[in-house]
């Protein structure tokens, strides 16, 4: 009797035509010869979008897009849900790698000439994946409704208003309302988990038929010229594309395991002792921006950016050398250099500007709304520009200068009443009298004073 | 020659594997998520009636109400149960049906508890008397007055 297996296999492959498929997009595809490392950087990316896609799915199972809830959401996934650090960090850091492999595969297709004839599509493609990425970079980090993602986003969506026309309705169409609030997270949420993932996998699946069609680009090889075959594509080219991304994921997991994501204090929009700071992908531009001042704003705000996503769009079609070799491309490898050196000292210098903030404790998860609005006031007053307060963990919160020598706010014994009466008149040569503060607001403080040491 | 074919056969699969295998963590993470239901923050007591308005003979039907944290939301819930002193002890009955869930009903006349679904019948403890059920209906823990003469306390 034959085996039921192979019986179903063969009817499987009859049926769906896999052998056939596989021989046409794996085992019998021949690469163009030179074809190495540089050309699995995209792949790599590829694998680490189907990381997002399912770090992305974890979350999604546990957040919940309200500013009431958000913040706390994000708290509970990371401290009971089985490895919720680790598939936050993952979704984070993944972001990250992410954008690093797409420049870099981008810059290979620059540097390579694989834009040109007949790749235009393929490369225009490209920009507008890049595209897609860089959104749910920006709709993501609002999601978790702390302060980073408050004020980035208002920075980001206040650039996109600067557009010459429309530019009050894109943000109109952004906040989905008349400041960043809650149908904001409502509508990043859904741009975030739907609209531009879908986008991105039908731009994907376009751009890989693009180089299914038109194969890898030979390496040095002149437009209209054949190249020489070279290595197999599977198994051969799928190891070094395998083991690339095998190594961007494993940095991905090392950071996500020894630093976890970062989450600020919960969004705050009257805290002024902030300093707002963008993902570090922005930092380019948010350095960009410090070199316009006043009238010029919109030049670094619309005009410069949108201009260098033009030339790149029409780069394939007003670049008509057909020479790839590098060595034959002297105007390319000029611009090309100047904008990756412009680009990463930018984001160094955007870097150096190291924001001034301190972390406020944060109150118990559950804690009552009296609980949460003595955080808040705390924050608000600065208490800890002079008070640290150090956790059971060690950690401390706030800066403090010597000469202050005001206590640690763990150890305060007073209770909530007391502080109601201590904050009017704390009868000493530094702490300011907090006489403004209605006595409800007293009390609150209190109670959230004794919430963060109450073990 | 076959030697030469099984070794690229090998290879393949090899590449194919190591292609999946940085998305079998992810994936796992993916399912661990859904499969881990929002933790419920902490427990806690509420005072429900004192001792001498809590009937010996028919249960009393009460609408009980409270504030629960389940992960990062602040859920208020609502459940009805019945409270009937038997000697010295409070009973205090879930109306949940343990057989599917649906809300039992206190029969006067009968001095039993009906279930309108599937037939399922009470006793006054809770204990199944017919029908579906499997389990007696879910009894909650009765905690005595903290002063004389107070409510008593249900754990949550």
């Amino acid at each position: 009797m034959k085996n039921p297996l192979r019986t179903l296999q063969m009817f499987l492959d009859d049926r769906l035509g896999l052998p056939q498929l596989r021989e046409k997009f794996l085992t019998g595809k021949i690469l163009p010869k030179g074809s190495s490392w540089l050309q699995t950087l995209g792949f790599a990316a590829l694998i680490l979008f189907a990381v997002q896609f399912l770090t992305g799915l974890a979350l999604a199972f546990h957040y919940s897009p309200t500013t009431t809830s958000a913040y706390d959401s994000i708290r509970v996934f990371e401290r009971s849900i089985p490895f919720g650090k680790l598939t936050r960090g993952l979704h984070h850091y993944g972001a990250s790698a992410m954008l690093i492999l797409l420049f870099l595969h981008a810059l290979r297709v620059f540097f390579q000439g694989a834009y040109k004839k007949p790749r235009e599509l393929t490369w225009l493609l490209g920009l507008a994946l890049f595209g897609c990425v860089i959104g749910l970079g920006f709709t993501g980090y609002l999601l978790p409704w702390d302060q980073k993602a408050y004020f980035a986003t208002k920075v980001g969506v206040n650039m996109a208003s600067q557009a010459p026309i429309g530019g009050h309705e894109i943000q109109q169409a952004l906040y989905g309302g008349p400041d960043l609030g809650p149908n904001t997270l409502g509508r990043f949420y859904v741009l975030h988990i739907l609209v531009l993932p879908l986008g991105l996998m039908v731009l994907l699946a376009l751009h890989l038929f693009q180089v299914q069609r038109h194969g890898i680009t030979p390496p040095g090889v002149p437009v209209g010229q054949k190249g020489e075959p070279g290595p197999a594509y599977h198994p051969n080219h799928t190891f070094k594309e395998a083991l690339v991304a095998l190594i961007a994921v494993g940095i991905v997991t090392w950071l996500a395991l020894k630093h976890g994501a970062p989450l600020e204090a919960e969004a705050d929009p009257v805290d002024l002792a902030y300093d707002p700071r963008p993902e570090w992908y922005f930092l380019g531009l948010f350095q960009l921006l410090k070199y316009f001042p006043g009238s010029l704003e919109s030049i670094a705000a619309f005009w410069l950016p949108n201009l260098f996503l033009l030339t790149l769009a029409l780069l394939p079609f007003f670049d008509r050398n057909k020479e790839r070799k590098l060595t034959k491309r002297p105007i390319a490898l000029t611009l090309g250099s100047l904008f990756v050196v412009t680009l990463v000292s930018l984001t160094w210098l955007g870097a150096q500007d190291k924001p001034r903030h301190y972390r406020t404790p944060p109150h118990p998860l559950g804690a009552s709304p009296q609980i949460k609005k003595g955080y808040l006031l705390v924050r608000r007053e600065g208490c800890l520009s002079c008070h640290t307060y150090t956790n059971e963990k060690g950690q401390v919160f706030g800066e403090t200068k010597e000469e202050d020598d005001a206590p640690d706010m763990a150890d305060f014994d007073q209770t909530p009443d007391e502080i109601v009466e201590f904050l009017p008149n704390p009868e000493s040569d530094i702490m300011p009298n907090f006489d403004h503060l209605k006595t409800s607001e007293r009390r609150a403080i209190g109670l959230y004073l004794e919430s963060i040491r109450a073990k | 020659m076959k030697n030469t074919k099984d070794r690229r056969r090998f290879l393949e699969a090899l590449a194919s594997f190591l292609v999946a295998l940085p998305l079998l963590g992810p994936a796992l993470l993916a399912l661990v998520s859904f499969l881990s239901p929002a933790p419920r923050e902490g427990g806690g007591e509420i005072p429900l009636l004192p001792l001498d308005q809590i009937p010996r003979d028919q249960p009393k039907r009460i609408r009980l109400q409270y504030v629960r944290q389940v992960g990062p939301y602040r859920e208020e819930v609502e459940r009805i149960l019945y409270v009937r002193r038997e000697g010295k002890e409070v009973i205090a009955l879930s109306n949940e049906c343990t057989h599917l869930g649906c809300p039992v009903r206190y029969k006067k006349e009968k001095k039993h508890f009906a279930c309108p679904c599937h037939g399922g019948v009470f006793d006054l403890e809770g204990k199944r008397i017919e029908g579906p059920p499997p389990r007696p209906l879910n009894r909650y823990t009765v905690l005595p007055p903290k002063t004389k003469g107070g409510p008593i306390r249900l754990k949550v």
